[in-house]
């Protein structure tokens, strides 16, 4: 029979692993909303059909742009279009005004890390869906999670060097260290 | 009666043994591990580069008055990587140009240096008033050592210390820029800027130039030498490192220099010399030191520096065929230590009529400026200022530039009634050896020029545009030598000014990075001129030869050559190298593992001598000799002569978290030597330290 002194060593694990595996996460993260709404899908769905590339562009010296500029989006939405709170917000406060909206980035990479959009999708013909899943289809965006301690956003772990190494393999490629940390 | 508690203390220790226990089973401890690890490489004192569009923005590296054209890498218009963007490549400062605001021991504040020890932040006023107390006495001696000679800054400070009794405009003979020091002090405007005229030259003797090195202002000359088909000649008394490419690369014994130079002197009277020539040189360096040299025989000369007789008299005749396409420049690793051994060898241009209407050696043509030439402060060799002679020394050193020792300056102060000034961005070099030190803004964070330099002919011009925030405390040192001596002024307004003289000169043309060439006098506005530079433009004057120098003014003093006996025992030549203190610590780091310049106190020697001493490489070993030590490290090296040391040794490389005033003494301070690269030892004694 177990006793009482065992039985409180258990408790003590028990409380641990709890602690450790399901509140910790909660704990390290920060949930923070995107500045405003918008709407993936209805930019790339039959309505309008844009593609990834129509915003996200590459420039002329082939590195990737990015999250489109106001400017960007302006030639479109220089007045609202559509009847929506969040598009209304978007024109009067960033599109008149001429300022940037402040996006939080899921897939920011760190600083250390050089990934070169071009050579993935223009030369190897990745999908964006590869690493960025069904973000292009998302009719929302949900609040972005930071870890307190590095700052690195939590999509990241999707995003991670490991399955950079292992898409590399895969695919025959090399994997130097200085090919990705410059 | 007491209740017994269900729960001891010993069941909350098993809980808490257990909890212990159980964390080590989750993510917790090795992500915070992880975690703090990144936090480390990301923290807020780590300099981020700001997100933003890739751009590429054309410039020239300003950090030596070569001018290299360069392109800067920005991200979000912040520069991150320097490349070569011209055929010239990039040394490592040029490579670091982009890092060095973000130099670690760059200063912020105004600092009082108390004895080289402790320093305290002042205000810029505080100095000023400091300084204006002592230049209150009549009598006072103030003198600017610059360390970039040939910026419009540098034409600022002339005039303001022309204006001035007792004032002196000083330059460093370090400089690399001065490849013909002692010629120069022979002409009717001593210190005038004498350059080389490459299409007119076939021969060039470098007397420890580093041509050969494709890089700064001398690699520049280097190679267009090359391009031009000239003879070059390397004489070297150390490691010859890139000499070796030379057409032909003579290693003389340290400390001969001008027993060679006297020697090829000698034989060029004797054999070769025509009578007109003959005349003209006895003019300039007086009969008695004509009658002198004309007595040294080549045997004599052959045994003080090393090189066969029939070296000697085969390089005399090459140089006697070549005429007045025959250079003789001179370097800081020459060897000359004197002003008296850079005549001597200054002087053979004229023998070889080089000076003349025919000749490759010229005054170089001055780029346009808003100062009249007869307004400007003399230029004087810091080796004519005695000992104990200044009250107000500044020294400009908002510019990287050649490093003697602090201790070789502060000599030059009277004592108990003096102060040393130093402009510069970071507390390093001569700021340690500074009574108050006052920061200067880094290039990148102020529109700043790449300086003419003596040595090239054709007048060049280049600007590199500001494009970082200047940091606050940092002092225009400009607006400061303005505020001091009632001349109020700017850097940028020089520089305007500099511009509008060039524009309304209407000489020149503008060049572009993208090959496009456009003429001074087809621009409308001085506007359109700096906006062209600002882009990476070059002005310049291919066609400006510079003037012959036609007239001599006599030495007054009488010289001579000494006639050593060559050396018993070894022999330690000093060859320093450029500060290293000067870069950022990635560079330094690149500079130490890579290998091309020795870093701090390093000593090569022949491997039979490390055999005989029982030492090998990276072995540290004690250096003694006159009235001091020196531990070094060894390094062996092959090219070097038997019984010859080479000590490199310069301001330590910076380090993270290391006190600047706590770099330990410079070689200077040990030795006692006036501080000069290229000084000879003798009587040598190594051990292991």
């Amino acid at each position: 029979m177990m006793t009482n002194h065992a039985l409180s060593a258990l408790l003590g694990v028990g409380i641990a692993l709890a602690g450790g595996w399901g509140l910790f996460s909660n704990v390290l993260f920060t949930s923070h909303d995107q500045p405003i709404q918008f709407s993936h899908v209805i930019h790339t769905g039959d309505a309008v059909g844009m593609t990834c590339e129509d915003c996200h562009t590459f420039r002329e010296d082939g590195t990737f742009a990015g999250i489109p500029p106001t400017e960007q989006c302006a030639s479109c939405h220089a007045e609202p279009l559509g009847t929506t709170e969040n598009e209304k917000k978007f024109v009067e406060t960033y599109v008149a005004t001429g300022r940037e909206v402040p996006w939080f980035v899921y897939s920011r990479q760190p600083d250390n890390a050089f990934f070169p959009h071009s050579i993935h999708v223009r030369k190897a013909g990745l999908e964006c869906s590869v690493c960025h899943g069904d973000h292009g289809t998302s009719e929302s965006l949900r609040p972005i999670e930071l870890n307190r301690i590095s700052g690195y956003s939590r999509d990241l772990a999707a995003l991670s060097m490991d399955r950079c190494i292992e898409c590399h393999a895969t695919n025959n490629r090399r994997s130097a260290c200085l090919d990705c940390h410059k | 009666m007491t209740m017994k508690s269900p729960l001891t203390r010993r069941d909350v220790l098993k809980v808490l043994g257990g909890s212990v226990a159980g964390i080590l089973l989750t993510p917790v401890p090795w992500k915070l591990l992880d975690d703090t690890a990144i936090w480390t490489q990301t923290g807020p004192w780590v300099s981020k580069l700001p997100r933003g569009p890739h751009s590429v923005l054309p410039g020239v590296c300003t950090l030596c008055p070569a001018g290299c054209p360069v392109a800067l890498d920005c991200v979000g218009g912040v520069p991150f990587r320097t490349r070569a963007a011209g055929e010239s490549p990039l040394c490592t400062f040029g490579w670091a140009f982009h890092q060095a605001p973000y130099h670690p021991l760059r200063l912020r504040s105004p600092l009082h240096i108390a004895g080289g020890r402790s320093a305290t932040p002042v205000t810029a006023p505080e100095i000023l008033a400091r300084v204006r107390e002592l230049m209150n006495d009549p009598s006072v001696k103030i003198a600017v050592l610059d360390q970039r000679p040939g910026r419009t800054a540098s034409l600022f400070h002339r005039r303001l210390l022309k204006a001035i009794p007792g004032g002196l405009y000083v330059v460093s003979p370090d400089n690399e820029s001065f490849l013909f020091g002692g010629l120069s002090q022979l002409t009717e405007e001593p210190g005038a800027p004498v350059g080389l005229d490459v299409s007119r030259t076939r021969l060039v003797i470098s007397l420890g130039v580093p041509l050969l090195e494709n890089q700064g202002a001398t690699g520049m000359i280097g190679r267009e030498l090359r391009k031009a088909g000239a003879r070059v000649v390397q004489v070297e008394a150390g490691s010859p490192r890139t000499g070796i490419l030379a057409d032909e690369c003579l290693q003389i014994i340290p400390g001969s220099a001008p027993m060679l130079a006297a020697g090829l002197a000698a034989i060029i009277l004797n054999d070769f010399s025509d009578p007109g020539r003959l005349a003209k040189f006895r003019h300039v360096v007086g009969e008695r030191y004509t009658m002198n040299i004309r007595r040294l025989k080549p045997d004599d000369v052959a045994r003080v520096t090393g090189i066969p007789v029939q070296n000697l008299l085969a390089l005399a005749g090459i140089m006697a065929s070549s005429g007045p396409g025959t250079a003789v420049l001179t370097g800081p690793m020459s060897g000359l230590r004197t002003q008296d051994d850079e005549i001597v060898a200054g002087s053979l241009n004229i023998l070889l009529d080089s000076t003349g209407p025919r000749g490759c050696v010229r005054y170089a043509a001055p780029v346009p400026s808003q100062f009249q030439q007869r307004s400007l402060a003399p230029v004087t060799d810091l080796r004519s200022v005695p000992d104990g002679s200044l009250n107000i020394l500044i020294v400009d050193a908002s510019y990287p530039g050649a490093i003697l020792g602090g201790a070789a300056l502060r000599r030059k102060l009277i004592p108990g009634r003096s102060i040393m000034l130093v402009f510069s961005p970071t507390l390093t070099g001569f700021a340690r050896a500074a009574d108050y030190v006052v920061p200067t803004p880094e290039p990148l964070e102020v529109i700043t020029e790449s300086a003419e330099f003596a040595g090239w002919i054709s007048p060049h011009f280049e600007l590199m545009r500001s494009v970082l925030p200047c940091p606050e405390g940092v002092v225009d040192p400009v607006a400061f030598m303005g505020e001091l001596f009632g001349s109020p002024e700017t850097s940028e307004g020089l520089l305007r000014r500099r511009i509008a003289a060039i524009h309304a000169s209407g000489r020149g043309s503008v060049g572009g990075h993208d090959g496009s060439e456009v003429r001074v006098s087809d621009l409308a506005s001085p506007d359109d001129l700096q906006a062209i530079l600002l882009e990476g433009g070059v002005w310049h004057e291919r066609t400006a030869s510079g003037r012959s120098i036609r007239t001599f003014q006599p030495l007054r003093r009488e010289i001579t050559v000494d006639r050593p006996e060559p050396p018993e025992g070894l022999v330690l030549i000093v060859g320093g190298t450029r500060s290293l203190a000067d870069l950022p610590p990635i560079m330094t780091k690149l500079v130490q593992e890579s290998g091309l310049v020795d870093s701090d106190a390093t000593v090569r020697m022949a491997p039979a001598i490390a055999s005989s001493l029982g030492v090998g490489d990276g072995d540290r070993v004690v250096l003694s000799f006159g009235g001091g030590e020196w531990t070094a490290r060894v390094v062996r090296d092959s090219r070097l002569r038997p019984g010859v040391l080479q000590l490199s040794a310069s301001p330590a490389p910076v380090a993270l978290g290391v006190d600047a005033l706590e770099f330990g003494p410079d070689l200077s301070e040990v030795f006692e030597s006036d501080g000069r690269f290229g000084s000879v030892h003798h009587h040598v004694v190594v051990r292991r330290g």
